[in-house]
């Protein structure tokens, strides 16, 4: 099993020997991997231009400041920006100077969705990665000005804190998902597990709503996916009970999703789950989870993985000897 | 003795775990807090990375969609000409009608197809004036650009659609409709 590496800090072992939510304890390669990955998925969240001229439903940042939104997203076109935006996401990705770089690319992802966001149109696509962001720039400063370790917390990286940020980073999407159960118990109290049998009334109107994108019908570029919202929409309408039971099991999901934050095992477990469902909403409905799955694969899943992986090779070692 | 020893060792665990949550916990008030955007109803709690994370929190009886046409009614695939999703024009007109709806005091699925017309011109409108040029010459083609709802119910373990209404049009150089 990968293990706590010298000089790790981030619990007292007498205090987490028997509580239940730890911080992981990665190795240093997992670490690496995770943070270059994410340093992919904040690429792949940029946009890559904005051409907002205005304002005209403020929201966030927007609201105080619409004329340094405004103009902010007029550099995301510019090839300046982007090189100098590639430049901090490969220092980021190295994991040198993590204090600077993290806060200046969650600035970057902020004005990008509060621009996006202001429009009159609220999407929360990639806000999940500004979430993160915002997570493992707290997590970082504090550190910094906690232990004081200016030399090193500024420009190094030592593992106790990658840790600490992985598990801020874990915190972030699991925040997400239980807020989003919230808003649903107290807009529909219990009566939302009953009305989900309507659910079918959505997958329509999206599906109706993709085809007038590009005038196609969605799921018709593959055979497999050939009718499959059509057949789901069938299905779900002559089943409400089944209907209940697949769109509230995401409902259970994010109501318990608390304990992914309790170890390896159980993070993967929410982790496939949520990938999954993201997955059949997506394939049904046209929908774009994108940023979800990728932050769930590389934090979640992945971790998983490579305990086994790394279990495996152990054993297989040994067995040889 | 015993008691209070394991009373303290539960307590000392209790802030422990605490101390490991204490991010998750100033998350999610983070998200919750955010009411102070002046926007309407769609708007009033997202604060970018902030959201109450709405999607879903109700399923209601009906639903509808929206979708743009040239002056022949013939509809306009948006996100090809224009890379705007009909999604994103169905949010923006109902946060108009947001505002519409606080103006006649009644539900949005109870305004009349002439009470929308403001919120639909505007949308209309949006998406000509954010698409890039090759797109505005698509649509100057076929002014007036016209937007349709149809809404989606269910009858008799059946989904229904209604007729199309036209509840928006607009051509570049036309006054705006006063709501």
């Amino acid at each position: 099993m990968v293990g706590w590496q010298k000089g790790d800090r981030p619990v007292s072992r007498s205090a987490s020997a028997r509580t239940f939510f730890n911080p992981t304890p990665f190795a240093r390669w997992e670490l690496v991997v995770m943070r270059m990955l994410f340093a992919l998925v904040i690429w792949d969240s940029i946009p890559e231009a904005m051409n907002a001229a205005g304002v005209p439903q403020p929201t966030g940042l927007a609201l105080f400041f619409p004329d340094m939104v405004i103009g902010f997203g007029k550099f995301f076109g510019a090839v300046w920006f982007k090189s100098a935006v590639a430049v901090l996401l490969s220092v980021y990705a190295l994991g040198s100077a993590a204090v600077i770089t993290t806060p200046l690319l969650l600035m970057v992802t902020v004005f990008a969705g509060t621009l996006t966001n202001s429009q009159g149109a609220i999407t929360h696509h990639s806000q999940i990665v500004s979430l993160v962001l915002l997570a493992q720039s707290g997590c970082l400063i504090y550190d910094l000005i906690r232990h004081r370790r200016w030399r090193t917390g500024l420009l190094g990286q030592p593992v106790d804190r990658e840790i600490h940020v992985a598990y801020v980073t874990q915190q972030a999407v699991v925040a997400g998902y239980m807020v989003s159960a919230y808003t649903k118990l107290k807009e529909s109290g219990l009566d939302w597990f009953v009305n989900a049998a309507r659910f079918p009334i959505q997958l329509k109107k999206n599906t109706r709503m993709a085809y007038f994108n590009e005038l196609k019908e969605h799921g018709s570029d593959s055979s497999f996916l050939t009718d499959l919202p059509a057949r789901t929409e069938a299905l779900l309408m002559a089943s409400p009970n089944l209907c209940r039971v697949i769109i509230g099991s995401g409902l259970v999901l994010e109501i318990a999703v608390v304990l992914a934050l309790a170890g390896r095992v159980w993070a993967f477990f929410f982790g496939v789950a949520f990938v999954l469902f993201h997955s059949t909403i997506s394939k049904i409905m046209g929908l774009d989870f994108d940023f979800n799955i990728y932050i769930l694969s590389i934090f979640f899943i992945l971790p998983g993985i490579s305990a086994s992986v790394v279990r495996w090779s152990r054993a297989t070692t040994k067995r040889s000897k | 003795m015993q008691n209070q020893a394991r009373l303290q060792l539960l307590g000392k665990r209790f802030l422990h775990e605490l101390q490991m949550l204490a991010p998750l916990v100033l998350l999610i008030l983070a998200c919750l807090i955010p009411k102070i955007s002046r926007g309407e109803k769609t708007q009033r709690y997202e604060f970018f990375p902030f959201s109450h994370f709405p999607m879903y929190s109700d399923f209601d009886e009906r639903d509808y969609y929206v979708y743009v046409t040239d002056r022949k009614d013939q509809p306009i695939a948006t996100e090809t000409v224009a890379a705007v999703r009909s999604t994103k024009l169905k949010k923006i007109f109902d946060t108009e009608l947001d505002s519409i709806q606080k103006k006649f005091k009644k539900r949005k699925d109870q305004l009349s197809a002439e009470q929308c017309r403001p919120g639909g011109d505007y949308t209309v409108k949006w998406l000509y004036e954010n698409a890039s040029t090759e797109a505005r010459q698509l649509f100057d083609a076929g002014m007036p650009m016209r937007l349709y709802r149809i809404y989606i119910t269910e009858e008799k373990g059946e989904l229904v659609e209604t007729p199309p209404q036209l509840v928006g049009e607009w051509s570049a150089g036309r006054k705006e409709t006063v709501q």
